[in-house]
């Protein structure tokens, strides 16, 4: 029998022993009056002692109601409260700092958002001296990389685990025989001055340290060899390309993330190519290129050419304006006609004029292109020349393959291998691999246990940037510090400083203490303020390097480039995982190659022309690509990939991404799953490592694409001689684009700068036929919105008679054009704002338009009033880099589906980037590229919302489009419906098999959906509704443009915009006043929110008549 | 009375006549009288289902099993299982749903309106039409429910009063959609169980087994055959009529409205409602015929369902074919004549795109085919037109594939075309579906008679009242003998004791 105590509330038992429950600070301090120490008034609530017979009742009954209840819930998780408040920590609210990511041998200054102290989100750091508050794909994505469930975890030694301990004895131990020991440090290109530092400790402890930096797939870094050819020295060039009339791209795919300065450039092209009005001016863009990139999708003229030839065509740019002597070359009449108007146009820019030459041109074409930026005047105003401090610098792949033969040789017995993957990722001829076995002691230090983790004796996982203490110089020297964001996730991981202080001190010491010890010197005094400045603004004032002053640039001689028969094997890293870094990322393995719109892949490009020669074939079948897989072999070594044929590619030349064919080991193990559950094929986390792994025998598993890194004649990034054998045929290609043409459709609309200046209003004559609606004069005007019904068809059948609705007076101050048709729309603010005919979307009154109704008295209680979203994308700046794709990902917790899926067409990315091919004739070959970001629109008609029986998307009354996530049955017809198929279906439960590491780094400000609802882009709602909060906070109205979409802030170039169009002051009122403006498929009347700015291509109309010349005349001949 | 009577069956073989004229014009052939007809319906409700019944049944029942467990795998893992992607959001499931819903129009169609129009000659098909009409709007409500992507939330589409205070979303079709279908549903429901009862009763007096009769008591109502049920019965049966006929043409409009009412080129097309009636009469009356040929056959109901009441199925499967092809022509004309590129595009793509396979079958089984029914001697021929009426349902089911899916997989942005490819799951239940429509449909033909009898009596000219007047002796019994003559054990028993197929051979 259960004894219970019965309690009288009225006198609570004072005396019982345990903890005294009080609710208020009175009545406790010493007061001993017996009635003040009760806590709970009598009637108040019964004390939390003992129980009553009640409340026994009560719990048992809530309990038994409880218990069968659990059984069809969701498992129960618990949510706990921090037991001990961190100081600055708010739940709810994330923190930010700035930071800095590491990158090809640069820091690029970032603000990473904390959330309860999960990083989530990186940012651009929009405060540093070089400016930039948009990032490139990479930042987006390298917080994923944190949280790569396959890190490496624990230190191993010779294959078995070991402890971290075990690494310091071995440490100390070798610090002992430091005399008798040859040391050698193999390290990824860094600038940070720490491990400078650490690399003095180094040479201070081994006598004959050799130290190696080294960047996968670098080659020999021919831009600064280049430099040191032409100047003596490996300056480091800064394009101010804002300035720049005319842009010479000798293979630079300078706006790409890639290169080392990306934002810089980016902003400083689009900022040339920026049109507000008719008045503007731009910049134009030639490119010759050796491959297809956005930086040529987005220039105005664009030649193909084989790496192999670009130097001589460099070389005949420049003998043309007097800087040195030309090789002996056979150019074609289309090539000729290039460089006759790439040379009169530079010559015309003078000092604007600018070249660039790319990463894959050897040194001899950078030092060309500076000669001819020298002989320009473009030092000083479009190039700056940033003097490093370094002297002299070794081409990387000879200093590696130094190395390697000492290690070869037996004269390394001891090799730190520094966040680098050799094994992986150096060529072939190297031998590196049979090297390593050579030297006594290996030791790497890696994110994952990767190719070079297995080969070594020692492996210690490494941190990551926002685990870690460290320090950089941005791309213009800026010092900066990265300083971490969270406790590294597994208590081995190391940062590379923490790693050579110990290799040469034995002492292990913390990466803060590290870093701060070298700042102390770098900083003045007061210290503490002075770094807590540093931390706090991300970098220091005023240590960006010294502008160079220069003498005469050597002139290098350029051979005659070799016979062009020859196949050429272009080798780049990958525009999605670089040369590795990113391979087990996810979201950029599922990212769409900016141009050929590959996922989870990697191809040897090559032209129809070259495929044809070779025999091979890609075929689209069935909505996907099959692909004949080819043998590449060069020297021996031979690869197999599926090829792929891209327009405008050289004929020739076959291009290859390095960064796939991983064989990382596992970390984690496999989930196995009843038979009739399919996660287990759905799943992208399942058994191997994303992008591969190994089993327990050494076998590639899941292992995606091939690695290319190995067929890399050292020193060298372009190879010659390539054999390719068809290997087998209907390899499948995951692509999120299959359609490359806009089938005649006006979709991408643009225009050349004169036709632009001639008619401002160009978007519009691009417009399809309409169908006579008879919509007249709307708002504003008295008109009910459908005064214009009836009225009859103009004869052009085209616009409209004037209806009722239409205004005397606009139709005077119209151009031509808008008076035949008619049309009143728009009829606001002037003449010069004239919408001319065609434009139905326009007669729609636009909420910032003066006499909209919504601005009557009568409206302004209307929830309509208020703030009302909107959003530009202008096409002129988009250069397609991916950047919003990646940020809307990381922002939006979009999931990744694998390449199966994405090939039945169930990607999941929000915003896309559709790329166009277009060319004057079918079929040419050369068609030139239009990038266009498509998100959810928004339309205030959204076709959407009327189909969907349950009310789960409806219109905000702030105008966007909501997507009701817990109220979504998933019939799919507001999908089927969607014109812009923006739309995407959880056709699995993609988060059920998220591992908890992915799952920490999903934003908590988002709703991550489940299995059988539809999700789109939400123009961040979220941070909308934050910010409103924080206005509401402090009583206030949302200040213009304080809203920023996550793909907005993230976009370096500014082609987005987003704001209040109920504000005058915001910047996307501005951007929708451009005559540029037009709305996607408007002729739908869906009156999307959201507002292309047509492109313009600034062409030079010499060349383009002679090239059309050029083309008949061939034509008449043939 | 002669106890070896024999029922002649083939209507080829004239039989005397009583009144000597041979009666070439007569909806029941072989000069059968109304007891002949009782026996011939019920006796199949009444003894032990023939081996092939069971066979049938067998294979049905794992067709049925097949789509359990397919559904149940849809819900566990989800609707990735089917082929369904982006841009194709609707796949087999909505194909299937629609394909059921237009066979589901034949019975309403033939019980209702031609009975308005007093067509005697449905009264031998319609009872079995009606049945499967409910079966096949059965099978076609199953999709769209499991095809959602959360099944256990579907009752949202109701406007159930619930804590949310929410209403569906009125202005979608979806919602119109399910309205109409369990309107239709329901309706047609009622309307075959009201005819269904004076042969419930019939039944359930012939009935030997106690509990077969208390059922059958059950359902039939209480039905005694008074003047004054017959009465309130025709009145009852022509209210149900006057109700369903709307809804015959309301149902596959409503439908229709999924489509019509979006703004997909192929989709958005104001000829979509009579266009979609007009293929759904055109199915069901397939779908009809080549059961209704089986069902003869197998069951020895070919003087009741004669060859004229299967031509003039067919006229009506010529008629309804010519409108659905002429509806294809319109749309493309339309198509041009709009002079929006989309809405051409959509078309060429149709008939030259990637799914051009799919719209040729269409184009062949619906409008070429069922062309050859003007030969009358193809009309009147069995094995032609169960051919040609299996032709039109593979034909219907890809009208709805090619209205589908060719129009979603290439719309307005090329950049977001894309491609169905069914997978096994699709495949696997759809043909389940069948299966559960042909278990229905023989639990139908083993426990209800399955012509409607008393309806077809009401048709024989011995129901006309003038019928002795032509000095026949054409009275049954005599006078003085109740109208309708109880069931003689001896003369059940002969019917009992030989299968139909023998019944059909001793006649020849």
């Amino acid at each position: 029998m259960i004894e219970l105590d019965v309690i009288d509330s009225d006198t609570p038992d004072r005396d019982a022993s345990g903890p005294t429950f009080w609710r208020h600070a009175t009545g406790t301090d010493g007061d001993d009056e017996g009635e003040d120490l009760i806590e709970f008034a009598p009637g108040d609530s019964e004390p939390p002692s003992g129980a009553s017979r009640r409340q026994f009742l009560q719990l048992m009954g809530a309990a038994m109601a409880m218990a069968g209840l659990a059984g069809c819930r969701r498992p129960e998780e618990k949510i706990l409260p921090y037991a001990e408040n961190p100081e600055t920590v708010m739940p709810g609210i994330a923190d930010y700092y700035a930071t800095g990511m590491p990158f090809r041998g640069i820091l690029r200054p970032v603000v990473a958002t904390s959330n309860e102290g999960r990083p989530t989100k990186i940012e651009g750091n929009g405060d540093h001296p070089t400016g930039q508050k948009g990032t490139s794909p990479y930042e987006q994505a390298s917080v994923l990389n944190l949280y790569d469930p396959d890190r490496s975890r624990s230190v191993r030694q010779d294959g078995g685990s070991a402890s971290w301990d075990d690494f310091v004895s071995f440490c100390r131990q070798l610090g002992n025989e430091a005399a008798q020991r040859q040391v050698a440090v193999l390290v990824e290109e860094t600038s940070s001055p720490t491990v400078q530092a650490m690399r003095q400790r180094m040479e201070d402890r081994f006598a004959n340290l050799q130290w190696v930096p080294y960047a996968a797939g670098e080659g020999r870094n021919a831009r600064r060899l280049g430099m040191q050819q032409a100047f003596g020295r490996p300056l480091r060039p800064r394009y101010a390309l804002g300035e720049a009339e005319v842009i010479v791209s000798l293979d630079a795919n300078f706006l790409d993330g890639r290169s080392r300065d990306f934002l810089h450039n980016t902003q400083g092209f689009a900022e040339g190519r920026r049109l507000e009005d008719v008045e503007g001016t731009m910049s134009r863009l030639y490119t010759i290129e050796s491959r297809y990139s956005t930086t040529g999708g987005t220039s105005d003229h664009r030649l193909p050419m084989r790496a192999g030839q670009i130097p001589a065509f460099a070389a005949a740019l420049a003998a043309e304006l007097g800087v040195g002597d030309a090789p002996e070359a056979s150019w074609s009449e289309k090539e000729r006609l290039h460089v006759r108007e790439i040379v009169r146009d530079l010559r015309e820019a003078g000092e604007n004029g600018v070249v660039l030459a790319g990463e894959s041109q050897p040194p001899a074409v950078h030092a060309l292109a500076m000669a001819i930026n020298q002989r320009l005047g473009g030092l000083g105003t479009t190039v700056t020349l940033l003097d490093t401090g370094a002297s002299e610098v070794q081409p990387q792949d000879e200093a590696l393959a130094d190395l390697t033969e000492s290690m070869a040789t037996g004269e390394v017995d001891t090799l730190f291998m520094l966040g680098v993957n050799p094994v992986y990722d150096a060529p072939s001829g190297l031998n590196f691999e049979e090297a390593l076995s050579n030297v006594q002691d290996t030791v790497h230090l890696g994110r994952l246990r990767n190719e070079t983790a297995q080969a070594a004796r020692w492996h210690i996982p490494r941190t990551h940037y926002l685990e870690q203490w460290g320090d950089g110089r941005a791309y213009d020297g800026t010092l900066s510090v990265i300083q971490p964001l969270i406790r590294p996730l597994y208590d081995d991981a190391h940062s590379i400083i923490e790693v050579l202080n110990l290799a040469a001190t034995g002492v292990d010491a913390g990466g803060h203490d590290l870093v701060r010890e070298q700042w102390r010197a770098q900083l003045s005094e007061p210290f503490r303020e002075q770094w807590r400045q540093v931390l706090h603004d991300g970098y220091l004032e005023d240590t960006g390097y010294d502008v160079a002053s220069v003498g005469e640039a050597t002139v290098p001689t350029v051979e005659a480039s070799s016979s062009s028969d020859e196949l050429e094997v272009v080798f780049r890293p990958d525009p999605k995982l670089l040369a590795g870094r990113f391979s087990n990322n996810p979201w950029m393995q599922e990212l769409p190659d900016p141009i050929t719109k590959i996922v989870w892949d990697n191809v040897a490009v090559m032209s129809q022309a070259t495929a044809d020669e070779l025999g091979v074939e890609v075929s689209r079948r069935e909505g996907s690509f099959y692909a004949d897989r080819v043998e590449l072999t060069l020297d021996g070594e031979a690869v197999e990939l599926p090829v792929w044929v891209q327009p405008g590619y050289p004929d020739g030349s076959i291009g290859v991404s390095m960064g796939y064919g991983r064989t990382i080991a596992s970390t984690r193990e496999s989930e196995s799953t009843p038979f009739w559950d399919t996660s287990d094929r759905t799943n992208i986390y399942n058994g191997a490592p994303i992008a591969g792994g190994v089993d327990a025998s050494g076998n590639g598993v899941d292992v995606i694409g091939a690695n290319v890194a190995p067929l890399r004649p050292t020193g060298e990034r372009v190879a010659t001689g390539a054999e390719v054998s068809k290997v087998d045929s209907g390899y499948l290609i995951a692509t999120t684009q299959e359609e490359g043409t806009m089938q005649g459709r006006p979709i991408v609309r643009w225009a050349t700068l004169d036709e632009f200046k001639e008619d401002p209003y160009f978007v519009n004559d691009t417009q399809p036929p309409v169908p006579d609606l008879g919509h007249g004069e709307e708002g504003g005007h008295g008109g009910d919105g459908h005064s214009g019904d009836g009225a009859p068809p103009d004869a052009s059948g085209h616009g409209l008679e004037a209806g009722p609705g239409t205004d005397a007076h606009a139709a005077e101050d119209m151009p031509e054009q808008t008076a035949e048709s008619g049309d009143g729309g728009a009829a606001h603010g002037g003449g010069e704002q004239q919408a001319p005919a065609g434009e139905r979307q326009r007669e729609y009154p636009m909420i910032w338009q003066e006499d909209h109704p919504g601005d009557q008295p009568a409206y302004k209680d209307n929830p309509y009033y208020g703030n009302q979203w909107g959003m530009t994308v202008d096409l002129n700046t988009c250069t397609g880099c991916n950047a919003c794709v990646v940020a809307c990902t990381s922002e939006n917790n979009v999931q990744v589906v694998g390449k199966d899926e994405v090939s039945k067409g169930r990607h999941m990315y929000w915003i896309r980037n559709d790329r166009y091919y277009v060319s004057e004739e079918e079929g040419d070959d050369d068609p030139e590229m239009l990038t266009q970001p498509v998100m959810c629109q928004h339309c205030e008609n959204a076709p959407c919302e009327s189909v969907c029986p349950v009310a789960a998307t409806v219109h905000s009354p702030d105008g966007t489009n909501q997507m009701v996530y817990n109220r979504c049955i998933g019939t799919r017809y507001c999908q089927n419906n969607c014109p812009y198929k923006v739309r995407r279906f959880n056709f699995y439960d993609w988060t059920k098999t998220l591992p908890t590491e992915v799952q920490m780094a999903q934003n908590p400000d988002v709703t991550v959906r489940t299995r059988g609802v539809m999700e789109k882009c939400t123009w961040c709602i979220h941070r909308v509704r934050k910010h409103q909060q924080q206005a509401d906070n402090e009583d206030r109205d949302l200040r213009p443009n304080e809203v920023e979409t996550a793909c907005q802030e993230a976009c370096p170039t500014d082609a987005i915009t987003f704001g209040d169009l109920n504000n005058p002051e915001s910047d996307v009122v501005k951007e929708k006043e451009n005559p540029r403006r037009y709305e996607l498929l408007s002729y739908l009347n869906t009156k999307p929110r959201l507002s292309y700015l047509g492109r313009v291509r600034n062409t030079n109309p010499r060349l383009e008549e002679a090239l059309s010349a050029e083309a008949d005349e061939a034509q008449a001949s043939a | 009375m002669e106890t070896s009577k024999k029922l002649p069956a083939d209507p080829s073989e004239p039989a005397p006549s009583p009144s000597g004229d041979g009666a070439p014009d007569r909806l029941v052939k072989g000069d059968l009288s109304f007891h002949d007809i009782t026996e011939m319906v019920s006796r199949h409700a009444e003894k032990k289902a023939p081996m092939a019944w069971y066979a049938a049944f067998a294979v049905a029942l794992s067709g049925t099993l097949l789509l359990l467990g397919l559904f149940a795998h849809v819900v566990w893992n989800g609707i990735g299982v089917w082929g369904n992607n982006q841009p194709v959001g609707w796949g087999w499931p909505i194909v299937n749903f629609v394909f059921w819903v237009g066979i589901g129009h034949a019975g309403t169609l033939i019980s209702a309106i031609l009975y308005l129009f007093r067509q005697h000659w449905r009264t031998a098909i319609n009872r079995a039409a009606e049945a499967m009409t409910l079966f096949a709007v059965m099978c076609a409500l199953i999709w769209p429910t499991f095809h959602v992507g959360r099944v256990w939330a579907i009752y949202w589409t109701l406007p159930i009063p619930n804590q949310m205070a929410m209403w569906p979303q009125f202005k979608s079709p979806l919602l119109w959609d399910v309205f109409a279908v369990s309107s239709y549903f329901l309706v047609s429901l009622i309307f075959w169980y009201v005819g269904l009862v004076p042969d419930l009763a019939t039944l359930r007096d012939r009935a030997k087994n106690f509990w077969r009769s208390r059922i059958l008591a059950f359902f039939s109502l209480g039905w005694t055959g008074s003047n004054r049920h017959w009465r309130n019965y025709e009145k009852a049966y022509l209210l149900l009529a006057g109700l369903a006929t709307p809804l015959v043409l309301s149902v596959h409009s409503v439908v229709s409205f999924d489509f019509a009412v979006s703004v997909i080129p192929g989709w958005h097309t104001t000829i979509f409602p009579p266009y979609f009636v007009a293929g759904a009469i055109f199915s069901g009356f397939a779908m009809v015929v080549t059961l209704m040929v089986i069902t003869r056959e197998i069951y020895g109901l070919k003087n009741v369902i004669t060859i004229d009441h299967l031509e003039k199925m067919n006229i009506i499967i010529l008629v309804t074919g010519t409108i659905v092809g002429f509806a294809y022509i319109t749309e493309f004309f339309m198509a041009w004549y709009s002079g929006v590129q989309y809405e051409q595009y959509a078309f060429i793509n149709r008939a030259f795109g990637p799914y051009a396979w799919a719209y040729w079958i269409m184009m062949t089984c619906n409008l070429i085919t069922p062309q050859l029914f003007w030969f009358k001697k193809l009309r009147r021929s069995i094995p032609v037109m169960f051919v040609l009426s299996i032709f039109v349902n593979i034909g219907m089911w890809f009208e709805r594939f090619v209205i589908t899916i060719t129009s979603l997989h290439r719309d307005f942005l090329p950049s977001s075309w894309g491609y169905f490819t069914a997978t096994w799951v699709d495949i696997g239940t759809l043909v389940g579906s069948f299966g559960l429509f042909f278990t229905l449909f023989l639990l139908f033909l083993r426990f209800v008679p399955m012509v409607a009898m008393a309806e077809v009596k009401g048709v024989m000219p011995q129901a006309d009242p003038h019928f002795h007047e032509h000095g026949g002796n054409g009275h049954p019994e005599g006078d003085g003998e109740p109208y309708i003559k109880p069931a003689e054990p001896a003369l059940a028993e002969a019917y009992r004791g030989g299968g139909p197929e023998e019944t059909d051979d001793s006649s020849t």
